[in-house]
């Protein structure tokens, strides 16, 4: 009867071991995998499991189920949904110590465009990294009307091309996690796509006197640079105040002046070309001309005019190789305009007959060479 | 006489010897320097891979490979630590803790077998020999006999153009069978993309890998995200109003290609204020008043199969006889109602039932019902309100389920 009771007993005691083992295995159980229900706003830290997971933040209001495991540290590893699911778990939610609530934006890193960088091209890699599954938008300051524009959604990264308008670009991007932490990051850069031009110099050909002429085509020009010279004085370089040497004109053209001392290659050829560069780093070369120079100017030997009635004979005798044209003005018209006195000496010497209205008359005479070196003298009569 | 006669036999026996004796000294030896190739370890993958469940929940299609049966909750796995249960559905290359990956590989070494040093799986970054370190070694593989003809055929063992003959290569000792399983471990140690192959290495340290590198992402996170407001406010009973559109997307990891199978249950919804509530009957608006629309690309409820949830009625008093009776139903309008369930197969299973939109049927899924990661289904409410009603019910809830395929 003892040892029945005693029979009894042990066989109580095992099955009491028995539930509790049972008990204990259970608890084990349920506590591997946990269906951890995140609120608007927390944050899972799943790189606290393993530094290549990036950490997961609720941005729903309905909340965020994520089935999880526990690392051997106690960390919240991902696992398949299928587990929590097969083992009918329901909502686990952080603790208020556990929680980590999301209050910092993301970090924006762009790494292009580039702040202040100039580009060739008006398709750009667009590449941005953010620390935190975001939004990603941007907006183009320079631009009427403009919006945001979203370029990824949930995204850590965005890696595309994107055409951006010639010129000056002033963007902002825009970050927004899930719960609205927004980050900004202004960048501005330029975009010079297109090659310079360079549509006309002058002189084209014959004379040069010292002054030069070019007509570009570039809106961002920053360096222009005649160069001239021969070989048996050797080449020289002028380079142009663009802002002061050039006047903008119709299309996107501007036309510049350069005036350089010619006189030691006064009665030889020379070569002159224009180099302009933009600020992209773009060249262009003008064709090289020949051209001779004549720095010497006209000179009237006598000046000499005879009247009869309204008709004045004019008799100039001029010493010029290169000799291009005599003119004059009359500066008592109402509207003074240059007139031909003659194109061509014959032995030195112009000769011509005008008829003026009757009055007083203020003449400019002017002689000019093919390099465009002018003198000038004034005449006085009265008809 | 007879004695003489011998000694001179042998006499002309000796004579008869010593020539060749002679020639023999006088021979000239060619010594030969034979070196053999040391032959770099072939490896074939065979059939194709396959992957076997972890054991918890294998979704709607698999194959018992061994005794044990995937659908019960007796399956634990044979005691050799390999799975049983091949997920036929798995058809993306992503897995999870516990889960099974396994090959069939042929080795072949023209120095023969013995030279074969090992045989393993290897998991990294980069194609094996891409950058010329080697990988990760994650499991070794176990020598088997030979499979069958089909799976032989399977292998397109060939050296340059010449093709392989497997059964001779085996039996001449210079081939030999291997399976390869990888078992995914935790997080901890194997999260994200990476290369896996089969690497075999002979005694001389010369390396041959699997050509068909295959890319894996492993124990991916997978969560639902759920966009918007379900909000009925100043309904009118009686009436019909509508909610705003929820949007219900699979919002894995980037690049995991985990496909979900969707799932919709709920509660029925209480008044949790002391407002005498009464709709119509008691204190409860029940689950059977609320319905949805969705839409998933070119699918919606509107061609709603209407499968399954058979005598799954909605029980409350206002249910009345038909309670037990009731099936997936979809109204005029397209809008399906919902079963109720406050956990996965909980109280009821999920499959042929619960799925959010049951149309374009493919094997056992709904192809409408899938979601791709970054995917989403559109899903607006609404809510029939009895009358009479009364009360602010705000308490009970309507769930989302995903199952990753």
């Amino acid at each position: 009867m003892k040892k029945k009771n005693t029979n009894t007993s042990r066989n109580i005691a095992l099955t009491i071991i028995a539930v509790l083992a049972v008990l204990f295995l259970i608890s084990i159980a349920s506590a591997a995998n946990q269906l951890l229900c995140l609120q608007k706003g927390e944050k899972v830290l799943f790189s606290e499991c393993n530094p290549a997971i990036e950490d997961r933040t609720c941005g729903s209001d309905f909340g965020c189920p994520y089935c999880i495991s526990f690392s051997s540290t106690g960390a919240h590893c991902p696992a398949s949904i299928n587990v929590c699911n097969s083992q009918g778990l329901s909502c686990t939610f952080l603790n208020g110590s556990d929680a980590d609530f999301d209050i910092e934006p993301p970090n924006i890193t762009l790494i292009s465009p580039l702040q202040d960088e100039i580009y060739t091209s008006r398709s750009l890699p667009f590449t941005i990294d953010v620390t935190e599954l975001s939004d990603i938008y941007y907006f183009d300051n320079l631009k009427t009307n403009a919006r945001w524009t979203r370029i990824c959604s949930h995204c850590s990264s965005y890696d595309r091309r994107r055409s951006f308008v010639e010129g000056l670009n002033d963007i902002t991007i825009r970050a927004s996690d899930a719960l609205d932490n927004t980050a900004f990051l202004n960048v501005s850069f330029f975009v010079d796509s297109k090659k310079p031009r360079i549509s006309k110099t002058e002189p084209r050909s014959g004379f040069a006197s010292g002054d030069f002429f070019t007509e570009i085509q570039e809106e961002n020009p920053s360096l222009l640079v005649l160069h001239y010279g021969n070989l048996l004085n050797g080449m020289r370089t002028h380079s142009l105040d663009v802002p002061n040497d050039c006047t903008p004109g119709n299309r996107g053209r501007s036309s510049c002046s350069a005036s350089v001392d010619l006189s030691d290659f006064d009665g030889q050829v020379i070569d002159y070309w224009f180099n302009l560069t933009d600020i992209a780093g773009n060249t262009v070369v003008s064709r090289s001309v020949d051209v001779d120079v004549d720095t010497t100017f006209p000179v009237i030997n006598s000046l000499n005019f005879s009247q009869d009635g309204r008709r004045v004979r004019f008799i100039l005798n001029v010493t010029e190789l290169n000799f291009d044209e005599a003119n004059y003005i009359d500066n008592s018209e109402i509207n003074p305009r240059e007139k031909s006195l003659c194109s061509r000496l014959r032995n030195g010497v112009c000769e011509k007959l005008v008829s003026f209205r009757t009055g007083a008359h203020n003449l400019t005479i002017t002689v000019l060479d093919e390099a465009g070196n002018a003198v000038a003298q004034a005449v006085n009569f009265v008809v | 006489m007879k004695k003489t006669l011998t000694l001179f036999v042998l006499s002309l026996m000796v004579l008869a010897v010593l020539p060749t004796v002679l020639a023999v000294s006088s021979g000239i030896g060619i010594g030969v320097d034979i070196e053999t190739e040391d032959f770099p370890p072939q490896v074939w993958m065979c059939d194709h891979r396959v992957v076997y469940d972890d054991n918890t929940e294998p979704g709607r299609l698999f194959q018992t490979d061994g005794i044990n049966n995937c659908t019960g909750r007796s399956y634990s796995g044979d005691e050799d630590g390999e799975s049983d249960c091949q997920l036929l559905e798995r058809t993306n290359n992503y897995a999870f803790e516990g889960e099974q990956i396994s090959w069939t590989v042929l080795v072949f070494d023209k120095n023969g077998v013995e030279k074969i040093k090992d045989v393993y799986i290897t998991a990294g970054a980069s194609q094996s020999g891409e950058d010329g370190s080697p990988e990760d070694i994650e499991a070794n593989c176990q020598l088997i006999g030979m499979p069958n003809r089909e799976t032989r055929d399977s292998c397109n063992a060939r050296i340059l153009e010449e093709q392989v003959g497997i059964v001779d290569a085996v039996e001449d000792g210079i081939a030999q069978f291997y399976k390869c399983l990888l078992t995914v471990e935790t997080p901890e140690s194997m999260y994200g993309e990476y290369w896996v192959t089969v690497e075999a290495e002979d005694l001389d340290g010369l390396f041959g890998n699997m050509d068909e590198n295959e890319y894996w992402f492993f124990n991916p996170i997978v969560a639902l995200s759920i966009e918007g407001d379900l909000a009925f406010s100043n309904v009118r009973p009686g009436t019909a109003s509508y909610s705003d559109t929820l949007l219900v997307g699979n919002d894995a990891d980037a690049g995991s290609g985990v496909m979900l199978d969707m799932f919709i249950s709920g509660t029925d919804f209480y008044d949790s204020s002391n407002s005498g509530a009464k709709c119509p009957t008691t204190n409860q608006l029940a689950l059977k008043n609320f319905r949805y629309f969705a839409t998933n690309g070119a699918y919606s409820t509107s061609g709603d199969l209407e499968i399954g949830r058979a005598g799954l009625g909605v029980p409350g008093p206002d249910a009345g006889d038909d309670s037990t009776v009731s099936l997936r139903d979809k109204d005029a309008e397209g809008y399906v109602d919902i079963g109720y369930g406050i956990g996965f197969n909980n109280p009821t299973p999920f499959y042929d039932g619960f799925e959010i939109i049951q149309a374009g049927l493919v094997g056992p899924y709904y192809a409408a019902n899938t979601l791709a990661p970054g995917a989403e289904m559109a899903l607006t409410f609404k809510l029939s309100l009895p009358e009479p009603c009364n009360g602010d019910f705000d308490t009970g809830a309507i769930w989302f389920w995903g199952e990753a395929i």
